[in-house]
Protein backbone atom coordinates (compact mmCIF):
# COMPACT_ATOMS: atom_id res chain seq x y z
CA UNK A 1 0.00 0.00 0.00
CA UNK A 2 1.28 3.13 -0.93
CA UNK A 3 -1.12 5.64 0.23
CA UNK A 4 -3.61 6.37 2.74
CA UNK A 5 -7.06 5.90 1.15
CA UNK A 6 -8.69 9.21 -0.04
CA UNK A 7 -12.24 10.25 1.65
CA UNK A 8 -15.27 11.07 -0.04
CA UNK A 9 -15.01 14.65 1.45
CA UNK A 10 -11.26 14.88 -0.17
CA UNK A 11 -12.47 13.58 -3.79
CA UNK A 12 -15.35 15.68 -4.12
CA UNK A 13 -13.62 19.14 -2.28
CA UNK A 14 -10.92 18.78 -5.47
CA UNK A 15 -14.35 20.56 -7.73
CA UNK A 16 -13.30 23.66 -6.75
CA UNK A 17 -15.56 24.91 -5.45
CA UNK A 18 -18.40 23.66 -7.62
CA UNK A 19 -20.51 21.29 -5.64
CA UNK A 20 -20.81 17.85 -6.60
CA UNK A 21 -23.60 15.25 -6.36
CA UNK A 22 -22.55 12.82 -3.78
CA UNK A 23 -22.96 10.38 -6.83
CA UNK A 24 -19.87 11.66 -7.76
CA UNK A 25 -17.72 10.40 -4.89
CA UNK A 26 -16.92 6.61 -5.33
CA UNK A 27 -15.95 7.07 -8.87
CA UNK A 28 -13.94 10.22 -7.73
CA UNK A 29 -12.54 7.86 -4.59
CA UNK A 30 -11.56 5.23 -7.15
CA UNK A 31 -9.40 7.38 -9.29
CA UNK A 32 -7.40 8.85 -6.30
CA UNK A 33 -6.70 5.45 -4.66
CA UNK A 34 -6.02 3.76 -8.20
CA UNK A 35 -2.60 3.06 -6.77
CA UNK A 36 -3.09 2.50 -3.03
CA UNK A 37 -2.97 -0.92 -2.93
CA UNK A 38 -0.46 -1.87 -5.92
CA UNK A 39 2.84 -2.48 -4.72
CA UNK A 40 5.90 -3.20 -7.71
CA UNK A 41 5.77 -1.45 -10.79
CA UNK A 42 3.99 -4.22 -12.74
CA UNK A 43 0.89 -3.62 -10.17
CA UNK A 44 1.02 0.46 -10.62
CA UNK A 45 0.86 -0.33 -14.25
CA UNK A 46 -1.90 -2.25 -13.81
CA UNK A 47 -3.37 0.43 -11.64
CA UNK A 48 -2.79 3.09 -14.10
CA UNK A 49 -3.75 1.09 -16.77
CA UNK A 50 -7.24 1.13 -14.89
CA UNK A 51 -7.08 4.56 -13.81
CA UNK A 52 -6.99 5.62 -17.51
CA UNK A 53 -9.49 2.60 -18.45
CA UNK A 54 -11.98 5.02 -16.09
CA UNK A 55 -10.49 8.10 -17.92
CA UNK A 56 -12.10 7.27 -20.97
CA UNK A 57 -14.95 6.16 -19.86
CA UNK A 58 -16.12 9.52 -17.92
CA UNK A 59 -15.01 11.94 -20.81
CA UNK A 60 -16.90 9.92 -23.20
CA UNK A 61 -19.65 9.99 -21.33
CA UNK A 62 -19.41 13.54 -20.65
CA UNK A 63 -18.82 14.18 -24.72
CA UNK A 64 -21.90 12.03 -25.23
CA UNK A 65 -23.85 13.43 -22.70
CA UNK A 66 -25.99 16.19 -24.37
CA UNK A 67 -25.13 18.68 -21.96
CA UNK A 68 -22.06 20.11 -23.28
CA UNK A 69 -21.58 23.06 -25.76
CA UNK A 70 -19.81 22.12 -29.02
CA UNK A 71 -16.79 23.63 -27.73
CA UNK A 72 -16.63 21.88 -24.72
CA UNK A 73 -18.26 18.52 -26.23
CA UNK A 74 -15.14 19.08 -28.58
CA UNK A 75 -12.85 19.42 -25.56
CA UNK A 76 -13.73 16.23 -24.06
CA UNK A 77 -13.59 14.43 -26.98
CA UNK A 78 -10.22 15.33 -27.29
CA UNK A 79 -9.30 14.95 -23.54
CA UNK A 80 -10.80 11.51 -23.76
CA UNK A 81 -8.94 10.66 -27.13
CA UNK A 82 -5.45 11.85 -24.91
CA UNK A 83 -6.23 9.57 -21.89
CA UNK A 84 -7.04 6.68 -24.68
CA UNK A 85 -3.53 7.29 -25.64
CA UNK A 86 -2.16 6.84 -22.30
CA UNK A 87 -4.08 3.90 -21.66
CA UNK A 88 -2.51 2.48 -25.05
CA UNK A 89 1.27 3.22 -24.29
CA UNK A 90 0.67 2.11 -19.77
CA UNK A 91 -0.87 -1.24 -21.84
CA UNK A 92 2.15 -2.12 -23.77
CA UNK A 93 4.99 -1.12 -20.77
CA UNK A 94 2.70 -3.52 -18.51
CA UNK A 95 2.86 -6.05 -21.39
CA UNK A 96 6.95 -5.57 -21.40
CA UNK A 97 6.58 -6.99 -17.52
CA UNK A 98 4.49 -10.02 -18.33
CA UNK A 99 1.20 -8.68 -17.24
CA UNK A 100 -2.15 -8.90 -18.41
CA UNK A 101 -3.78 -6.20 -19.78
CA UNK A 102 -7.23 -6.51 -19.00
CA UNK A 103 -9.87 -5.58 -22.15
CA UNK A 104 -12.29 -3.76 -20.55
CA UNK A 105 -12.65 -1.42 -17.68
CA UNK A 106 -13.32 -3.12 -14.35
CA UNK A 107 -17.61 -3.54 -14.08
CA UNK A 108 -17.20 -1.32 -11.29
CA UNK A 109 -15.79 1.70 -12.63
CA UNK A 110 -18.40 1.27 -15.21
CA UNK A 111 -20.72 1.19 -12.54
CA UNK A 112 -19.27 4.43 -10.87
CA UNK A 113 -19.05 6.49 -13.82
CA UNK A 114 -22.55 5.71 -14.87
CA UNK A 115 -23.57 6.32 -11.05
CA UNK A 116 -21.57 9.50 -11.04
CA UNK A 117 -23.39 11.10 -13.93
CA UNK A 118 -26.69 10.28 -13.06
CA UNK A 119 -26.37 13.08 -10.15
CA UNK A 120 -24.34 15.68 -11.92
CA UNK A 121 -26.14 17.98 -14.32
CA UNK A 122 -25.54 21.00 -16.44
CA UNK A 123 -22.03 22.52 -17.93
CA UNK A 124 -20.40 23.85 -15.54
CA UNK A 125 -20.97 21.09 -13.42
CA UNK A 126 -19.75 18.38 -16.10
CA UNK A 127 -16.79 20.29 -16.36
CA UNK A 128 -16.05 20.19 -12.74
CA UNK A 129 -16.80 16.74 -12.39
CA UNK A 130 -14.48 16.36 -15.54
CA UNK A 131 -11.49 18.55 -13.29
CA UNK A 132 -11.82 16.55 -10.27
CA UNK A 133 -11.25 13.67 -11.90
CA UNK A 134 -8.69 15.16 -12.90
CA UNK A 135 -7.06 16.19 -9.75
CA UNK A 136 -7.41 12.85 -8.43
CA UNK A 137 -5.99 12.00 -11.20
CA UNK A 138 -3.07 13.56 -10.44
CA UNK A 139 -2.83 13.32 -6.86
CA UNK A 140 -2.84 9.14 -7.70
CA UNK A 141 0.16 9.90 -10.37
CA UNK A 142 1.90 11.76 -7.52
CA UNK A 143 2.08 8.51 -5.39
CA UNK A 144 2.77 6.53 -8.23
CA UNK A 145 6.35 8.88 -8.69
CA UNK A 146 6.85 7.59 -5.55
CA UNK A 147 6.42 4.43 -5.59
CA UNK A 148 7.52 2.88 -9.31
CA UNK A 149 11.10 2.19 -10.09
CA UNK A 150 11.78 1.75 -13.83
CA UNK A 151 13.29 4.40 -15.50
CA UNK A 152 11.00 3.99 -18.16
CA UNK A 153 7.92 3.84 -16.16
CA UNK A 154 9.01 6.64 -14.28
CA UNK A 155 9.03 9.13 -17.48
CA UNK A 156 6.18 7.63 -18.83
CA UNK A 157 3.58 8.23 -15.89
CA UNK A 158 5.87 11.92 -15.17
CA UNK A 159 4.45 12.90 -19.11
CA UNK A 160 1.39 11.24 -18.07
CA UNK A 161 0.82 13.01 -14.79
CA UNK A 162 1.79 16.65 -17.01
CA UNK A 163 -1.11 16.12 -19.72
CA UNK A 164 -3.19 15.55 -16.88
CA UNK A 165 -2.19 18.97 -15.26
CA UNK A 166 -2.64 20.74 -18.69
CA UNK A 167 -6.17 19.31 -18.81
CA UNK A 168 -6.74 20.87 -15.30
CA UNK A 169 -5.77 24.07 -16.19
CA UNK A 170 -7.41 24.00 -19.12
CA UNK A 171 -10.65 23.64 -17.23
CA UNK A 172 -9.91 25.32 -15.15
CA UNK A 173 -9.96 27.77 -16.79
CA UNK A 174 -13.40 26.91 -18.61
CA UNK A 175 -14.48 27.17 -15.20
CA UNK A 176 -13.39 31.16 -14.87
CA UNK A 177 -10.62 29.73 -12.50
CA UNK A 178 -7.15 30.64 -12.57
CA UNK A 179 -5.73 27.80 -14.32
CA UNK A 180 -2.33 27.86 -12.53
CA UNK A 181 -2.82 28.63 -8.78
CA UNK A 182 -0.41 27.18 -7.07
CA UNK A 183 3.23 26.90 -8.18
CA UNK A 184 3.36 22.67 -7.21
CA UNK A 185 0.32 20.69 -8.11
CA UNK A 186 0.23 17.80 -6.35
CA UNK A 187 -3.85 17.09 -6.88
CA UNK A 188 -4.36 18.13 -3.58
CA UNK A 189 -6.79 21.27 -2.47
CA UNK B 1 2.39 26.65 -1.12
CA UNK B 2 3.73 25.59 2.17
CA UNK B 3 3.04 21.45 1.83
CA UNK B 4 5.25 20.60 -0.70
CA UNK B 5 7.80 22.72 0.27
CA UNK B 6 7.46 20.72 3.93
CA UNK B 7 7.62 17.53 2.41
CA UNK B 8 10.65 18.68 0.14
CA UNK B 9 12.84 19.55 3.23
CA UNK B 10 11.59 16.85 4.87
CA UNK B 11 12.50 14.81 2.41
CA UNK B 12 16.39 16.14 2.13
CA UNK B 13 16.81 16.36 5.82
CA UNK B 14 16.19 12.78 6.39
CA UNK B 15 19.01 12.51 3.33
CA UNK B 16 20.94 14.76 5.82
CA UNK B 17 20.56 12.12 8.40
CA UNK B 18 21.79 9.24 6.52
CA UNK B 19 18.19 7.44 6.32
CA UNK B 20 16.82 8.76 3.20
CA UNK B 21 17.09 5.26 1.77
CA UNK B 22 15.15 3.77 4.37
CA UNK B 23 12.35 5.85 2.66
CA UNK B 24 13.47 6.10 -1.03
CA UNK B 25 13.96 3.74 -3.46
CA UNK B 26 17.44 2.82 -4.77
CA UNK B 27 17.31 0.91 -8.33
CA UNK B 28 17.89 -1.96 -6.17
CA UNK B 29 16.11 -1.55 -2.66
CA UNK B 30 13.14 -2.44 -1.04
CA UNK B 31 11.68 -2.46 2.30
CA UNK B 32 13.31 -5.12 3.61
CA UNK B 33 17.03 -4.60 2.23
CA UNK B 34 17.27 -0.97 3.18
CA UNK B 35 19.31 -1.76 6.09
CA UNK B 36 22.15 -3.11 4.54
CA UNK B 37 22.88 -0.21 2.82
CA UNK B 38 26.28 1.70 3.91
CA UNK B 39 27.02 5.38 5.24
CA UNK B 40 28.75 5.37 2.17
CA UNK B 41 26.31 4.34 -0.14
CA UNK B 42 24.00 6.72 1.71
CA UNK B 43 26.32 9.35 0.75
CA UNK B 44 26.47 8.94 -2.24
CA UNK B 45 22.97 8.95 -2.98
CA UNK B 46 22.51 12.09 -1.09
CA UNK B 47 25.70 13.54 -3.20
CA UNK B 48 24.07 12.92 -5.99
CA UNK B 49 20.26 14.02 -5.12
CA UNK B 50 22.65 17.53 -4.15
CA UNK B 51 23.72 18.01 -7.87
CA UNK B 52 20.52 16.92 -9.39
CA UNK B 53 18.59 19.32 -7.16
CA UNK B 54 20.95 22.16 -8.30
CA UNK B 55 20.53 20.99 -11.65
CA UNK B 56 17.04 21.87 -11.59
CA UNK B 57 17.68 25.11 -9.87
CA UNK B 58 19.39 26.21 -12.55
CA UNK B 59 16.97 25.97 -15.15
CA UNK B 60 14.43 27.59 -12.56
CA UNK B 61 17.02 30.29 -12.47
CA UNK B 62 16.64 30.82 -15.68
CA UNK B 63 13.13 30.52 -16.07
CA UNK B 64 13.10 33.48 -13.19
CA UNK B 65 15.42 35.45 -15.07
CA UNK B 66 13.59 34.80 -19.17
CA UNK B 67 9.71 36.22 -17.04
CA UNK B 68 11.17 38.88 -15.29
CA UNK B 69 12.62 39.90 -18.96
CA UNK B 70 9.20 39.05 -20.85
CA UNK B 71 7.18 40.82 -17.99
CA UNK B 72 8.96 43.86 -18.84
CA UNK B 73 8.09 43.53 -22.41
CA UNK B 74 4.18 42.65 -22.43
CA UNK B 75 1.40 44.18 -22.04
CA UNK B 76 -2.05 43.86 -19.93
CA UNK B 77 -3.00 40.43 -19.29
CA UNK B 78 0.01 38.45 -20.79
CA UNK B 79 1.95 40.59 -18.53
CA UNK B 80 -0.14 39.47 -15.24
CA UNK B 81 0.57 35.58 -16.22
CA UNK B 82 4.04 36.48 -16.90
CA UNK B 83 4.56 38.10 -13.45
CA UNK B 84 2.78 35.24 -11.82
CA UNK B 85 4.44 32.51 -13.57
CA UNK B 86 7.57 34.57 -12.18
CA UNK B 87 7.08 34.03 -8.67
CA UNK B 88 5.79 29.85 -9.25
CA UNK B 89 9.37 29.66 -10.51
CA UNK B 90 10.92 31.61 -7.94
CA UNK B 91 9.19 29.62 -5.36
CA UNK B 92 10.47 26.23 -7.35
CA UNK B 93 14.05 27.99 -6.71
CA UNK B 94 13.32 28.74 -3.36
CA UNK B 95 11.93 24.97 -2.78
CA UNK B 96 15.01 23.43 -4.59
CA UNK B 97 17.72 25.35 -2.43
CA UNK B 98 16.67 25.43 0.41
CA UNK B 99 16.08 21.23 -0.23
CA UNK B 100 20.04 21.26 -1.35
CA UNK B 101 20.89 23.21 1.90
CA UNK B 102 19.60 20.83 4.17
CA UNK B 103 21.56 18.41 2.77
CA UNK B 104 24.20 20.13 3.66
CA UNK B 105 25.61 21.28 0.29
CA UNK B 106 25.40 24.82 -1.38
CA UNK B 107 22.66 25.64 -3.91
CA UNK B 108 24.26 27.22 -7.11
CA UNK B 109 23.79 30.90 -7.57
CA UNK B 110 21.90 32.58 -10.33
CA UNK B 111 24.37 33.56 -13.29
CA UNK B 112 24.30 37.83 -13.54
CA UNK B 113 22.83 37.79 -16.92
CA UNK B 114 21.28 35.15 -19.27
CA UNK B 115 21.08 35.36 -22.67
CA UNK B 116 17.63 36.72 -23.64
CA UNK B 117 16.85 37.50 -27.26
CA UNK B 118 15.21 40.54 -28.43
CA UNK B 119 11.39 40.87 -27.20
CA UNK B 120 10.10 44.09 -29.10
CA UNK B 121 7.19 41.71 -30.29
CA UNK B 122 4.75 40.59 -27.57
CA UNK B 123 3.47 37.18 -29.55
CA UNK B 124 7.73 36.23 -29.60
CA UNK B 125 7.92 37.14 -26.10
CA UNK B 126 5.48 34.41 -25.98
CA UNK B 127 7.15 32.09 -27.65
CA UNK B 128 10.70 32.82 -25.92
CA UNK B 129 9.11 31.58 -22.78
CA UNK B 130 7.35 28.57 -24.54
CA UNK B 131 10.78 27.15 -25.04
CA UNK B 132 11.98 28.31 -21.63
CA UNK B 133 9.07 26.13 -20.73
CA UNK B 134 9.72 22.64 -23.30
CA UNK B 135 13.26 22.97 -22.15
CA UNK B 136 12.34 23.18 -18.00
CA UNK B 137 9.58 20.02 -19.00
CA UNK B 138 12.60 18.08 -20.78
CA UNK B 139 14.89 18.73 -18.17
CA UNK B 140 12.62 17.81 -15.16
CA UNK B 141 11.33 14.54 -17.30
CA UNK B 142 15.31 13.33 -17.76
CA UNK B 143 16.07 14.26 -14.20
CA UNK B 144 13.05 12.04 -12.07
CA UNK B 145 14.57 8.82 -12.63
CA UNK B 146 17.78 10.21 -11.78
CA UNK B 147 16.89 10.98 -8.14
CA UNK B 148 17.40 8.20 -5.13
CA UNK B 149 14.82 10.27 -3.04
CA UNK B 150 11.07 8.98 -3.63
CA UNK B 151 9.94 12.82 -2.09
CA UNK B 152 12.40 14.65 -4.26
CA UNK B 153 10.52 12.35 -7.60
CA UNK B 154 7.41 13.47 -6.17
CA UNK B 155 7.99 16.99 -5.75
CA UNK B 156 9.66 17.18 -9.03
CA UNK B 157 6.75 15.73 -10.58
CA UNK B 158 4.62 18.21 -8.75
CA UNK B 159 6.63 21.11 -10.32
CA UNK B 160 6.63 19.40 -13.93
CA UNK B 161 2.68 19.49 -14.05
CA UNK B 162 3.02 22.90 -13.10
CA UNK B 163 5.70 23.60 -15.79
CA UNK B 164 3.29 21.56 -18.14
CA UNK B 165 0.08 23.77 -17.00
CA UNK B 166 2.13 27.27 -17.54
CA UNK B 167 2.81 25.94 -21.35
CA UNK B 168 -0.49 24.85 -21.92
CA UNK B 169 -1.50 28.82 -21.02
CA UNK B 170 1.39 30.11 -23.37
CA UNK B 171 -0.02 27.90 -26.25
CA UNK B 172 -3.24 29.16 -25.70
CA UNK B 173 -2.05 32.77 -25.41
CA UNK B 174 -0.06 32.25 -29.10
CA UNK B 175 -3.61 30.99 -30.65
CA UNK B 176 -2.13 27.52 -30.41
CA UNK B 177 -4.09 24.27 -29.27
CA UNK B 178 -3.18 24.29 -25.33
CA UNK B 179 -2.81 20.49 -25.19
CA UNK B 180 -1.70 19.30 -28.06
CA UNK B 181 0.30 15.75 -26.95
CA UNK B 182 -0.90 13.30 -24.41
CA UNK B 183 2.65 13.04 -23.36
CA UNK B 184 3.95 15.85 -21.96
CA UNK B 185 7.92 15.40 -22.94
CA UNK B 186 9.12 18.90 -24.00
CA UNK B 187 12.34 19.92 -26.18
CA UNK B 188 15.84 20.54 -25.36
Amino acid sequence: MIAAPATRRDALRRAGGVALAASAAPLLVAVRDAFAAAGGDEEILLAALRLEQGLVVAYRTLAASGDLDARAAALARHFGDQEQQHLDVVSKQLQTLGGVVPSEPAPAVVKAGREALTGVHGQAALLAFAGALEQNAIAAYYVAQQALRRAEFLQTTAAIMANEGQHLAVLREALGRPPVPNAFETGQG
Amino acid sequence: MVAPRRAFLAAAGTALAGGVLAACGSSDDDSSGIATETGAEQSTAASADVAILNQALAVEQRSVAAYHAAAEHLPGARRVTAQRFEAQEREHADALAQAVMALGATPVSARDRYAIPSLDDPDAVVRFTMGIEQIAIAQYLDLIPKLSSQNLRGTFASILAVEAEQLAVLREQAGQEPVPDAFVRGAT
